[in-house]
């Protein structure tokens, strides 16, 4: 009967450890509602899917309205095509300051606004006018042929380009065209000579980045990830996973989408990438077109498939808007000079990985840190051809 | 010291032995019968719940969802779920096709319909750009 007795705690050891082996995670991940305009009509935020996840149901409950209300909030402000109100005021948005395009007038904003707007204008010149927040002519003659799908489009004419890129502004005029004034926090949106139609500023390449990033700073201290939905994100403090205490950011390949591997950090990270798969087209002659628009050809660039950025820092809306820059230099000498000028400027490291195509496959092209923290078990040489240590 | 081996100790191995196997087989058949619950999601809000291990057809009528530019129809068949029918330019959330991927989504923002896979396991990865973890 004893030796029966001895039964038990051998099977209370084997079913512990058994339901131990499957390995849960319970991540929870809570999505930023879709906000109605002034008109009553739901508008998708920043036309993605932005979530936040937390690791705890504490944190979870503690943080889900604060990030729902301040995602919310930074949309509003960014929204270049719909207006909102505050209760009964509308709020003075990128709308309405691109309503008052040569009117003269001074336009009161929001202090996000006002610091998102100079954060653009010094990136502008850091950039050598490789980023431009006054491109928006220039888009709304390409959006309608982008989509994720990659359908068949024509190309707008040479003409149509030209037109639009007289309506956005240069390195040498950014500063006289959108005037700020930091005393009263005003913007000033004066006319562009020579510019026959409207400048518009569009702040796609950058708004989500500084959303996500506001947010990221206020919970810093709890383990989450802020996702920007489609290409940006912020992890906070130390991952919780009991199996691994690093984040594991996974990196895409450009064909099908699928994950080409991983880069394992630890502690705070912010990560940017561009890819000419996100939102693209085939003009008749079977060339890729995609979203990312070189500011001085009016054009999309195809030197590179993907370029992913990384920094141990809460630096979200500067690795948008820099990945979107480099993705038009046509060397890597000149996306490391660029680099280089971006850590200096904001006292922050940045690592890069680029893809480029090598036959059906890619090659990827990484710096040094991005290469250690590169789970090399994870690479998938299905997709990768071989990797380049620069 | 030499130790004896009698009658019950290899029916106490026995035991284990058995118990083992059943647990083992237990495990699998449950694992696999439960699926994974897909999340239908309105403007965020959890609105339905199907699971992979059953094949069904649903639709979220306009009249109910007034944000829906049409009827959106889901699809679960064969452990795989897809948007099958519904109305955006390009046709482009039914373009997306089927999604079996613990932990991945369908995004149809046009209709402000989300559509995940529902997963408790660690894939390894904390991050994957588009929303698939």
């Amino acid at each position: 009967m004893k030796k029966i007795l001895y039964i038990i705690p051998v099977l209370s050891l084997i079913l512990t450890s058994c339901s131990g082996s499957k390995n849960t995670y319970n991540a929870l991940t809570s999505y930023a509602s879709d906000v109605k305009n002034s008109d009553n009509e739901l508008i998708t935020l920043f036309d993605s899917s932005i979530s936040l996840t937390t690791y705890n149901k504490l944190d979870y409950k503690k943080l889900e309205s604060l990030f729902n209300d301040t995602i919310q909030y930074e949309h509003k402000l960014f929204d270049r095509y719909n207006y909102y109100k505050d209760g009964e005021e509308l709020i003075n948005n990128l709308k309405v300051i691109n309503d008052n395009y040569a009117t003269g007038k001074k336009i009161s904003v929001d202090d996000d606004l006002f610091e998102l707007l100079s954060d653009s204008i010094k990136i502008t010149k850091l950039s050598d006018g490789y980023f431009n927040p006054s491109l928006g002519a220039l888009i709304d003659l390409y959006s309608s042929k982008l989509s994720p799908l990659g359908l068949t489009s024509s190309n707008p004419s040479d003409e149509e380009i030209n037109r639009a890129l007289t309506c956005s502004t240069s390195l040498n005029n950014i500063e006289e065209i959108i005037v700020l004034d930091s005393n009263d926090k005003t913007v000033t949106f004066n006319r562009l000579d020579g510019c026959n139609d409207k400048v518009i500023i569009s702040l796609g390449g950058i708004a989500k980045g500084y959303a996500i990033e506001k947010m990221a700073s206020m919970i810093s201290e709890t383990p989450s990830i802020v996702d920007g939905g489609r290409s940006s994100m912020v992890a906070t403090s130390i991952n919780p996973n009991p199996s691994r205490d690093t984040w594991n950011i996974a990196i895409l390949e450009p064909n099908n989408k699928e994950i080409l591997g991983a880069i394992s950090v630890k502690g705070m990270v912010s990560f940017s990438t561009s890819g000419d798969y996100e939102s693209y087209y085939f003009d008749n002659d079977g060339v890729r077109h995609h979203h990312i628009l070189n500011p001085y050809s009016g054009k999309s660039e195809n030197y590179y498939r993907s370029i992913s950025l990384i920094s141990t820092s809460n630096n979200a809306m500067m690795l948008d808007a820099l990945s979107t820059s480099v993705f038009n230099l046509d060397s890597l000498d000149k996306i490391e000079d660029m680099i280089n000028r971006f850590e200096e400027a904001f006292d922050s490291k940045i690592e890069y990985l680029i893809e480029v195509d090598e036959g059906n496959k890619v090659n990827l092209i990484v710096s040094e840190y991005f290469n250690d923290h590169l789970l090399k078990d994870t690479i998938n040489y299905d997709y990768v051809n071989k990797i380049i240590v620069r | 010291m030499e130790l004896k081996k009698n009658k019950v100790d290899y029916i106490i191995v026995g035991i284990v032995i058995l118990f083992i196997l059943i647990f083992v087989a237990l495990y699998w058949i449950n694992a696999d019968s439960n699926g994974s619950d897909v999340n239908v999601y309105y403007n965020n809000k959890l609105v339905y719940t199907m699971n992979t291990s059953k094949d069904e057809i649903i639709t979220l009528p306009k009249t109910k969802y007034s944000d829906l530019l049409a009827d959106v129809v889901i699809e679960v068949n064969d452990g795989k779920v897809r948007i099958k029918d519904e109305e955006s330019p390009y046709h482009y959330c039914s373009t997306l096709g089927y999604q079996s991927g613990k932990g991945s989504s369908l995004i149809c923002a046009p209709n402000h319909v989300r559509v995940t896979i529902m997963s408790s396991e660690d894939s390894g990865y904390d991050y994957v750009p588009g929303g698939a973890k």
